[in-house]
């Protein structure tokens, strides 16, 4: 498997696509930082949304993913490595491996393009740094749970068209999820009614002030289930790391999915693999 | 050129991506219009428009338009139709210029797809309604069709130019996807009021009403950049009849001729130079 994982890294290395998505993840760290900067409405710190990678991650990634994985097919690649002795598993493993490091890398690009035009126009952090560590860990557990699920859809399918198809669309679809499990979790718990007698300018002193219950409000177990959801879904996770609603967040809950998304990824993917046909 | 539209037009009857984007459509379209009958009866009170619900398809159309683009004009580059094409005498820019309308004619499609399944739930379940609760339809179809010519030119440039079909898919659908969140983005930053009310407290319960500029509120040479988006991006024109209050500036077909014919001059003459083999 060394082997194999040293061709990988070499073709990384060399791959136009995965430095495209490096530097474009790199560039949007770096203006998210300056549009933060430059906003007229309110003042940002530097952690508002510092890991707003967690939000574009899975898309870049899909790209990559599909293109990068796609062309061993294309060319042959596969077939040539299973012949020359490789173990599938190995072939599987490696790949998904390579597309974990390639994520990863271009998470960094954009953590020290937002470090450094971060920290001169924002300041540095006003939270506990072991926050923002422990929200690092997310982001990057995350980018790996994306990188198997699209290992697991590349590897398994030889058009590589359909692939990215299928990846970019789920990548979307994802990320539709998490905001459809995010709004009912949003919802605010009651109402404020404001005195009808007063005219514009009056002000209330709260002797007619009226609270109503909110009947969107979630409670008890279908609250919970639905932060539940919130935690598993990796679109959820990348609303919520990426600073856009990050109230309650759960990181260790998050980091356990994560890692579970990859574990079931690669363990659903080499088990077809193994018996996919490579002709 | 005929020719080349007529093995177009055969290719695309016979196309697996196009009946299943149409036949996605053609869902959709069924399942927007079961969420108008549940929701008809606020619809009437609130005496709100349709028009979110018969344009809805407006929002997929540019990614049903990426897909099919890359994959139909990607299996002639593939299979060595286009170096075929030229063999037999027909020209690059006639060839270009085919692909594009055959592009646009599959995105009529789409809409139509959509607006039959649409119909298909909703004239049952609402009767003409459907229709009488639109506004100004024909403008919002002209402006659909448009956005669906906008698209395509700037597919068929994008899959053009690119022999690998995977990559063209991924570009154009990138593209799609980028060109949504723009046109969002423009739409919202048009649509800030000049003024907003807040209220101002001292304390817990005590609440003064004020009314205060908009920071958002676009002006000078901003709010001429967006405007200039708006009427030039396909997903401005495509969102803008899913819009209720929205009129239909006579200014934007020009605007969108102008990308058209831009995208399709530029594409073209960077196609003649193109290396097929």
């Amino acid at each position: 498997m060394l082997k194999l994982l040293s061709a990988g890294f070499f073709r990384l290395w060399k791959d136009k696509i995965f430095w495209l998505g490096f530097w474009v993840l790199t560039a949007f760290g770096a203006l998210d930082r300056i549009g933060a900067f430059m906003d007229p409405t309110e003042t940002h710190s530097l952690e508002d949304t510092f890991w707003i990678q967690a939000l574009v991650i899975g898309f870049v990634l899909a790209a990559f993913i599909s293109l990068f994985v796609g062309a061993e097919y294309e060319n042959g690649t596969i077939r040539n490595k299973i012949a020359s002795g490789h173990f599938r598993s190995d072939i599987y493993l490696a790949n998904v491996i390579v597309c974990i490091v390639a994520g990863w890398l271009m998470c960094f690009g954009c953590l020290i393009s937002s470090l450094l035009v971060g920290i001169p126009a924002l300041g540095f952090f006003h939270i506990a740094l072991s926050e923002i560590f422990l929200q690092g860990l997310c982001v990057f557990s995350l980018s790996a749970a994306y990188a198997a699920i699209f290992c697991f859809i590349a590897m398994l399918n030889t058009n590589r068209a359909v692939t990215a198809i299928i990846s970019i669309l789920l990548s979307f679809l994802l990320i539709f999820a998490g905001t459809a499990v995010a709004d009912p979790l949003n919802q605010p718990q009651q109402y404020y009614i404001p005195d009808a007698s007063l005219g514009t300018g009056e002000i209330d002193d709260g002797e007619n002030l009226k609270m109503i219950l909110n009947p969107d409000y979630l409670e008890g177990t279908e609250r919970r289930a639905y932060e539940i959801a919130f935690e598993i879904l990796p679109g959820g996770q990348s609303i919520q790391l990426s600073g856009m609603l990050n109230e309650n967040c759960s990181y260790m809950e998050m980091f356990f999915a994560s890692s579970a998304w990859v574990v079931l990824s690669c363990g659903c993917g080499l088990a077809f693999f193994r018996k996919k046909d490579l002709r | 050129m005929r020719k080349i539209l007529s093995a177009n037009s055969f290719r695309l009857r016979r196309s697996k991506v196009f009946w299943a984007l149409a036949g996605a459509m053609l869902a959709w379209g069924m399942i927007a219009y079961g969420m108008m009958l549940y929701n008809f009866d606020d619809l009437q009170q609130a005496g709100a428009t349709l028009n979110i619900y018969f344009f809805n398809g407006n929002l997929y159309i540019g990614a049903a338009l990426a897909i099919f683009s890359a994959f139909f004009i990607g299996q002639q580059h593939m299979e060595g139709g286009l170096r075929s094409m030229l063999t037999v005498g027909h020209s690059r820019f006639a060839i270009y210029l085919a692909n594009l309308l055959t592009c646009w004619a599959a995105g009529i499609g789409f809409l139509m797809a959509y607006w039959i399944g649409g119909l298909l739930v909703g004239l049952p379940g609402a009767g003409t309604a459907v229709f009488t609760g639109l506004h100004q339809p024909a403008q919002g179809i002209v402006w659909s069709y448009m956005a669906a010519l906008g698209y395509s030119a700037l597919f068929c440039f994008a899959a053009m130019l690119d022999s690998s079909k995977a990559r063209g898919a991924v570009v154009c659908l990138l593209l799609a996807a980028f060109l949504l969140a723009g046109g969002f983005a423009t739409r919202s930053g048009l649509d800030q009021p000049e003024f907003i009310t807040r209220f101002v407290t001292d304390d817990l319960l005590s609440f003064a009403e004020e009314t205060i500029p908009n920071p958002k509120f676009l002006q000078g040479a901003q709010r001429t950049l967006y405007e200039c988006l708006d009427a030039l991006l396909p997903s401005c024109q495509a969102l803008r009849p899913a819009m209720r209050d929205l009129d239909y500036p006579l200014s934007q077909p020009a605007w969108a001729a102008a990308w058209v014919l831009s995208l399709t001059l530029a594409g073209g003459s960077l196609f003649q130079k193109k290396n097929l083999q």
